[in-house]
């Protein structure tokens, strides 16, 4: 029996070893104090993200022209502005950096559409099926 | 003032009422189309040499046997003459293939606005026609009806019918119509815009109605009828204790843009909602690379102490960029109900702060509202009411009128010619912006005790937590908070 709790004990601190955390250098662990943080120099600091929204313009018979609001999921109003449905158009904002979605409405047309590395893509166009 | 009534359709057509209305199938696009109001059923487009009639692109039917097979045109307004359209089978076949042509009338009591399907107006059968000529494109053509001359909104519906492998193709629609729906309305037909200023936007989206100078509200940051929050650490060069309410100033920004999305007015918000230090200072902002020609007045700003020079319109006279100073002076717009400090120490009541109003105006030549959004917009601090003393957000130069003599001094690790400022050298910051309000920590209480995701979001370079200061579960420790 005592080869036994030797075996069991050996097993303990082989197992207790394998379990104990490894800091590997690249996630720093989390500082008790402010002044301890380790920032990248290169750190900005900002809560906001600049995003590029890129909006197709679909080709029209005769020119069609109304008011395009951008919101967030709340629907409160982050841009307005006349928009002719044929021109494709670039517009910058800055945004809060937790928004990952915003809303755009032209007209009777309302979608989200997704913040992906700092653009959105906005189109209007429908699905290609049968009416 | 007499509103103006313009019919959407002449609005749309640049005044200039459209003849003739045409389909060449040369986007090649069915959602294009569609787009436009346009319908097509089991008929889509071909660019294959052997179908195409002219152009590019012809349209295809497909999917006989029995289904139904169609083109309905967009709600036109249809005039004398004759409309006329390419057509030819894909390869030979029986002799029951061929179009059947009808209209529809616009019925505001149905949800698409269909009325009743005519009864047929026109009918072709290529079976009747001798090979080749049934693969060889023939030029429909009929009379529009007497009944759809009668100023309303009718659509065409063209339908094929043919063997089941076969395909019917078209090209060169010409009807003599004016276009009439309304893409950005359900495709519904063409309404009366009402436009009381004239300034191209309608009253329905008109923020400004009677305002033809104006015609777009909106705020920033991203917080309709809420506010931002800028934090600071006053004593900098030195470390502070990195509670971060030393200075905790709200924004908002109303921006008022004209139809052509020219910043007119902006009008701020701004009021002291705490005051955890012991130095009174005044507070700031720039807005960065924007002459002050551009803007033709400032007003409402609380200026009592006297070391504030205005120039004519109101900012900061001896400044490059538009500089404005809302207060010289925090305690002129305090309103404190007793301790030590403002608003951060929970032990005392809460008191209150003056909220000061800034108005600017812009003149010509007006900025887009984009730049407004993009631009860096730069608070600062004034630190003990010594002009040359700015305190900023984390690598943002001060004014033409802040020291530089006090960069690499202390604990400040700043670099001018590298664009580094306002750092530790272990790149801390002495202020932040938030697009929220900020739920700043209680006095003396570190940030990290506070905001619990707060080191993460740092240590990661902003990709971890980018919403470390929303009040989510887990998110802060609620004693550490105000």
């Amino acid at each position: 029996m005592k080869t036994s709790i030797y075996v069991v004990a050996l097993a303990a601190v082989v197992l207790g070893a394998c379990s104990k955390e490894v800091n590997d250098g690249v996630n720093p662990t989390t500082p008790a104090r402010f002044e301890d943080l380790q920032v990248d120099a290169n750190f900005d600091w900002k809560t906001t993200q600049d995003v590029t929204i890129n909006i197709e313009g679909i080709p029209t018979p005769v020119p069609v022209q109304s008011t395009l609001v951008i919101t967030d999921v709340q629907g409160r109003a982050i841009h307005k502005a006349l928009h002719t449905m044929s021109e494709t158009e670039s517009l910058s904002m800055t945004l809060p950096a937790h928004i990952k979605t915003l809303v755009v409405k032209y007209g009777s047309n309302e979608k989200e559409f997704a913040i992906e590395n700092g653009t959105v893509q906005v189109s209007f166009l429908p699905a290609d099926q049968d009416q | 003032m007499k509103k103006s009534l313009l019919l959407s359709a002449v609005l749309a057509l640049g005044g200039v009422a459209q003849a003739q209305f045409t389909q060449t199938f040369e986007s090649g696009s069915r959602p294009v189309e569609v787009a436009n109001c346009w319908s097509f059923r089991n008929v889509g487009f071909t660019n294959t040499s052997s179908e195409v009639i002219t152009g590019t692109y012809s349209s295809e039917s497909y999917g006989g046997n029995g289904n139904s097979i169609f083109v309905k045109t967009p709600w036109l307004i249809w005039n004398n003459g004759n409309v006329t359209l390419d057509a030819r089978l894909r390869s030979l076949g029986n002799d029951n293939q061929g179009v059947n042509v009808y209209f529809i009338p616009f019925d505001n009591g149905q949800p698409n606005g269909e009325g009743a399907v005519s009864g047929l107006v026109y009918t072709y059968n290529f079976g009747a026609q001798a090979a080749p000529n049934v693969i060889t494109p023939q030029n429909l053509s009929f009379a529009v009806p007497a009944a759809v001359k009668n100023g309303q909104p009718w659509k065409m519906m063209i339908t094929f019918y043919m063997d089941n492998t076969n395909e019917i193709l078209t090209d060169n629609w010409s009807m003599p119509a004016t276009y009439y729906s309304d893409p950005l309305n359900s495709c519904l037909p063409s309404t009366a815009i009402l436009d009381a200023d004239n300034d191209g936007v309608a009253d329905n989206d008109d923020d400004f109605p009677n305002d033809p100078n104006l015609a777009y509200l909106t705020y920033y940051p991203v917080n309709a009828a809420g506010f931002g929050s800028v934090a600071y650490e006053d004593l900098w060069p030195a470390k502070g204790d990195f509670d971060f309410n030393d200075l905790v100033v709200d924004y908002q920004l109303q921006v008022k843009s004209d139809a052509q999305s020219r910043v007119r007015f902006v009008e701020a918000d701004l009021y002291a909602r705490a005051v955890g230090a012991g130095i009174n200072h005044g507070f700031g902002f720039e807005i960065d690379g924007m002459s002050p020609g551009f803007i033709s007045s400032v007003t409402g700003q609380v200026l009592t102490d006297g070391y504030i020079t205005l120039a004519g319109n109101g900012l900061e006279a001896g400044q490059t960029n538009a500089v404005m100073i809302p207060w010289d002076n925090t305690e002129s717009v305090l309103n404190r109900v007793g301790g030590p400090f403002h608003n951060t120490d929970p032990n005392f009541g809460t008191g209150t702060a003056d909220t000061v109003h800034i108005v600017i105006a812009f003149g010509s030549p007006y900025i887009a509202d984009a730049y407004l959004y993009s631009t860096a917009l730069k608070p600062f601090l004034i630190k003990g009411r010594n002009r040359m003393m700015e305190v900023h957000l984390p690598d943002r130069a001060p004014t033409d009128l802040g020291t530089f003599n006090l960069f690499g001094t202390g604990d400040d690790d700043s670099n001018p010619g590298a664009g580094r400022y306002y750092k530790t050298s272990n790149n801390l910051p002495w202020a932040l912006a938030l697009p929220v309000k900020f739920d700043y920590p209680v006095e003396k209480a570190d940030m990290l005790t506070a905001h619990l995701n707060f080191a993460a979001w740092a240590q990661s370079g902003g990709v971890m937590f980018p919403d470390w200061f929303l009040n989510l579960p887990g998110y802060r420790n609620a004693t550490n908070v105000y």
